[in-house]
């Protein structure tokens, strides 16, 4: 009996289907880990700890939300955001200007407020 | 029965996976508002419940020290308060933390020659005072006022500590966040953390190494888009602190001059946009960057350079990159090279 026909005869079609049907699983498992998105397009505005808003980077608009302290508005243009205006005193946020890279965030300490590129980022942090 | 026993092992490989895969350190994270900033502490554990503990241990050491800091707030902790509150009247006792950080101050101001001094509150007062009223401080307000800001006439006694002249005011916000985040990496360590990342407004700190191969990638702020970075370090166990002139402004008739103010001048300082330091100390980093973007370019780098362990990226007015002479090893520019030297 040669070695071929051995195998043969240890595996049947059931085992072969099983095989295959692991295979397959880990094969769909890792295209949907794949295929998530990398969200680099979106980005989510969180407000007092307590409300968050997504919005899509492609699609430019001017967002104004109330806060528990003031308010802030929220430009988007050519798939880049920046806080167009806020109510606090010393405008950080403001003058930071426009943030694109995911990871990447503006902050609003008297507001409370933390806008974000929502994705991985190339870094760690960002020292500034 | 053999194909019973191809499922079992199949059932058994993936519990395995699944337990290997629990066993992994996870990164575990939180963040808080903190000494008017957005803090951001990152640690990598296998652990969860100790690591959340040991930043929640990390978050109240931070806010505590805070509260000692705070030189607005009047409260029964607010040693730096209370000092304003006794100057040119009477010595104020220190808890050893505070102590140890105004000798730091005091080692950098002789160090910079003055350059930083963290007696500049009514300096301070004054700027907040003309943005409020919408015109520049005149000469005689800033001669007045700089006859008040001398790190000499903070008077340092056995633990105890007095602003020898009456309307001094220590403020200490130019190595705050840099101590707080040394605390928060040595709290995190107390609590057996060997891995993380610790973020105070920019301030950043990290413990050990991303993984066992791999450093910290930390970006730097372009000076010139806030929003953007003009760079990366790759390091590990090191503190990496900015100090820039494109953050936080006082708005005087239409025109903007930034935060950062000279002791010798009473005005913003010039020369340079941005002084990036590295350095094992966050507290020393923080208030060595500061003192060279007062000074200047060339006195700037001599004095990071009299600092053995401390390496510092300066951009200049003119957008030149200058290099501490260790610096470009841990360095990427990702700029165009019009912005290189």
């Amino acid at each position: 009996m040669n070695k071929g026909s051995a195998i043969r005869k240890r595996i049947n079609r059931w085992d072969l289907g099983l095989i295959v049907l692991v295979l397959l699983s880990a094969l769909i498992l890792f295209a949907w880990q794949q295929l998530q998105p990398h969200d680099a397009t979106r980005i989510r505005i969180s407000i007092d700890g307590t409300e968050s808003y997504i919005l899509n980077l492609s699609e430019d608009q001017v967002q104004t939300y109330g806060t528990t302290y003031g308010e802030i508005t929220v430009e988007i243009k050519d798939g880049r955001v920046h806080m167009l205006h806020s109510s606090c005193e010393e405008q950080i946020c403001v003058n930071q200007g426009f943030i694109q890279d995911p990871g990447s965030s503006i902050v609003c300490i008297p507001n409370q407020t933390i806008i974000e590129c929502l994705g991985t980022s190339q870094f760690d942090g960002v020292s500034r | 029965m053999k194909r019973i026993l191809l499922l079992s092992s199949a059932v058994l490989l993936i519990a395995t996976l699944l337990f290997v895969q629990h066993l992994r350190p996870k990164e575990v994270s939180a963040d808080s508002f903190l000494m008017d900033t957005l803090v951001s502490i990152k640690v990598i554990s296998s652990d969860e419940p100790e690591a959340k503990e040991a930043i929640d241990a990390a978050l109240d050491a931070m806010q505590q020290l805070d509260n000692q800091l705070d030189r607005y707030e009047n409260s029964p902790n607010n040693i730096i308060y209370q000092i304003n509150q006794a100057s040119g009247k009477e010595y104020i006792s220190l808890p050893d933390n505070v102590l140890s950080l105004i000798q730091t101050a005091l080692g950098v101001s002789e160090a910079s020659q003055g350059a930083f001094d963290i007696s500049v509150g009514v300096l301070v007062d004054l700027w907040k005072k003309s943005e409020s009223e919408g015109a520049l401080p005149s000469q005689s307000e800033l001669a007045q006022t700089l006859s008040l800001v001398d790190y000499h006439a903070i008077l340092l006694g056995d633990g105890n500590l007095m602003l020898e002249r009456p309307g001094m005011s220590l403020d200490l916000g130019a190595l705050a966040k840099g101590a707080s985040a040394d605390l928060a990496r040595d709290t995190l360590l107390t609590h057996g953390i060997t891995r993380g990342i610790i973020d105070a407004g920019g301030n950043i700190v990290v413990i050990g190494a991303k993984d066992d191969n791999t450093p910290w990638k930390i970006g730097i702020a372009n000076p010139n888009l806030p929003g953007e970075t003009m760079g990366f370090v790759e390091v590990a166990d090191t503190a990496i602190v900015t100090a820039g002139t494109y953050q936080r402004f006082y708005s005087i008739q239409e025109e903007q001059y930034h935060h950062i103010l000279s002791p010798f001048s009473g005005y913003p300082a010039e020369g340079l946009k941005s002084v990036t330091v590295l350095a094992e100390s966050s507290t020393l980093a923080d208030a060595i960057s500061t003192a060279a973007l007062v000074l200047g370019p060339e006195q700037g780098l001599n004095l990071i350079e009299s600092y053995p362990g401390a390496e510092a990226i300066l951009i200049t007015d003119q957008d030149q990159v200058l290099f501490s002479s260790g610096a470009k090893q841990y360095f990427t520019l990702l700029q165009e090279e019009s912005f290189y030297e």
